[in-house]
């Protein structure tokens, strides 16, 4: 290549270093926003932001926010799960969103990582002020006490998935004692396969509009339930309008067959598709209160779309319900045995809770020693 | 810059998008203005550009999810992208360090702005009824919700495994683990 073919090659790079600049203007410093209540139980350590972007797209604001927040437990108690708030009033005023780490073990005085990850579009004149504030919304401690302002009723989520991790440490803990660390390994190895195995499933999930009363080829289908052992709450009916992969205005009945006051159920879904392959879709959490022996219905005004990833459509044959949690007026939460999971379809259909998961990916990466160390110190 | 040595579809991506610098804008122009081939592929960038932003930002009020649901997958491609680019770059300041690194930055993202619209755009709807906003969405990319025009994606963490799942009426959630063995758990709401 000739010199003067090597600067007209470079004319224009070096014109792109001289005048790049003009269309990326930089953040605003008060971009970012993190707030801990007072007597927090963690503080934050040096929040680092430097991977953050802005950039114009158009006539909209595009915002990178990308961070790990460091955080110290400062309480004299074991962590066992930390969830945040991510607040973007001014993109989606109607919408929020959470961050979540469970399964987490730490102790006084030391530090863990939560990484947030956040993209932002929105219009160039959207007022200033900060584009995102995270906020503490709730710490689970090992004793299942709780800190925080809860408005996302994160310490119903949190204080379940650490009773599903009790429960799965205890049932994995009971095969090594019984069984050895081979029986151990071979449940590992068992879980990771489901983990693969796990069909996947893009959602799409809004509240139904008013022009949605009439829409052409939708059947309404009776939803069949699984009835686990011992649940305190049964599903005694109900029934979901479905066209192709869409399923909008679910209503299940339910009654308490308890002794005691109900507050709050979760309603797990599994969705068949046309081949007979079955899906965990979704939970439908509802907030009622149930009287011993009382009966009430959930009935949420949401329409949901199923499709596999790269858009194909997941066409619904069936629904199935099942009761997967239920919160007692007292706090006391309630959640399927692993013996009931295991005897039901739901074994192979839900998936693996998140402590499992985690344990899997520990064992895949250290071995099933390293496993049992951490069932024991976990027991 | 001569008919033989056309400019690449990237730099024209970005010229279509307004994104390009005086200069080089300057430059592009000037070879575009006599070379039939590249009007044709600037004017087909120009269009896509376009489209992708009226969709963006000319929402109706009550609107095509199916819309709002291509708006954010092409926000979490997007988002990925950029991060990898960022993630790569031992900075200590906000935003990308050269102007160089902002410009294949740039380049990148345009070029996935435009293709993505594209495919969009020529792709058929399959959507038969409206839906209130916000509307969630969930895949093992991210999870987002976009709301008029605007959209707030969580975008995933490098994840050995994940699932997604619906909180009916409530939002959409995704759960992945991390290579250190961490369980992230996002949620979007939509109410």
């Amino acid at each position: 290549m000739s010199s003067r073919s090597n600067i007209l090659l470079w004319l224009p790079a070096l014109a792109l270093l001289a005048f790049g600049s003009d269309s990326i203007p930089p953040l605003p410093k008060d971009a970012f926003k993190v707030t801990l209540p007072p007597g927090s139980p963690v503080e934050l350590l040096n929040p680092n932001w430097d991977l953050s972007s802005v950039a114009m797209r158009g006539g909209a604001m595009q915002v990178d926010l990308r961070s790990t927040l460091q955080l110290r437990n400062t309480s004299m108690r074991r962590i066992r799960g930390i969830s945040f708030l991510v607040l973007a009033q001014e993109v989606t005023p109607g919408g929020k969103a959470s961050v979540t780490v469970p399964s987490l073990d730490v102790e006084p005085g030391d530090t863990f990582p939560v990484k947030i990850d956040l993209r932002l579009m929105r219009p160039i004149s959207a007022a200033q002020g900060p584009l995102v504030e995270v906020m503490l919304d709730g710490v689970l401690f090992e004793d299942l006490t709780f800190f925080g302002p809860n408005k996302l009723n994160s310490r119903r989520a949190m204080t379940g998935w650490e009773l599903e991790a009790r429960r799965d440490r205890k049932y994995l803990f009971a095969l090594l004692e019984t069984g050895g660390p081979k029986t151990l390994q071979d449940e590992m190895v068992a879980t990771l396969s489901r983990v693969t195995a796990q069909p996947r499933l893009e959602i799409q999930s809004a509240r139904t509009g008013p022009s949605t009363n009439s829409v052409g080829g939708e059947q309404q289908i009776e939803f069949a339930f699984l009835a686990l052992p011992d649940a305190p709450v049964e599903l005694t009916g109900g029934f979901v309008r479905v066209a192709g992969n869409q399923a909008r205005l679910p209503r299940i009945y339910v009654a308490n067959r308890s002794r005691r006051s109900v507050r709050s159920l979760e309603i797990g879904w599994l969705l068949k598709d046309n081949a007979g392959h079955e899906y965990h879709a979704g939970d439908l959490p509802a907030v009622l209160t149930l009287a011993p022996g009382g009966r009430g219905e959930c009935d949420p005004d949401a329409v949901l779309k199923f499709s596999r990833p790269g858009g194909q459509p997941v066409p619904i044959a069936g629904l199935t319900a099942y009761v997967a949690n239920v919160e007692f007026a007292d706090g006391d939460q309630w959640i399927p045995t692993h013996a009931a999971l295991a005897q039901q379809r739901l074994a192979s259909a839900l998936p693996v809770s998140p402590e499992l998961q985690r344990l899997a990916e520990l064992y895949r990466k250290r071995g099933v020693d390293a496993v049992a160390q951490q069932l024991k110190r976990l027991k | 810059m001569s008919a033989s040595s056309h400019p690449s579809a990237a730099q024209l991506a970005l010229l279509a998008g307004g994104e390009l610098s005086r200069w080089s804008r300057f430059l592009l122009r000037r070879h575009v203005r006599g070379c039939e081939s590249c009007q044709e592929q600037l004017r087909s960038f120009e269009a896509a550009s376009r489209q992708l932003k009226d969709a963006a930002l000319e929402l109706p009020e009550r609107l095509d999810w199916e819309s709002l649901a291509a708006e954010m997958k092409a926000n979490i491609r997007l988002g990925l992208e950029m991060g990898a680019i960022a993630s790569s770059v031992p900075t200590r300041r906000s935003g990308f360090s050269t102007p160089l690194l902002r410009q294949t930055a740039a380049v990148a993202t345009s070029l996935a702005l435009v293709f993505f619209s594209i495919w969009f755009l020529s792709r058929p709807r399959d959507f038969y009824h409206k839906v209130e906003p916000p509307v969630a969405l969930a895949t093992f990319d991210g999870v987002g919700v976009a709301e008029h025009g605007a959209a707030m994606t969580l975008l995933a963490p490098a994840a050995e495994s994940g699932t997604t799942s619906a909180e009916v009426g409530a939002g959409v959630e995704a759960r992945y683990v991390d290579e250190n063995g961490q369980v992230t758990i996002h949620h979007v709401f939509t109410q």
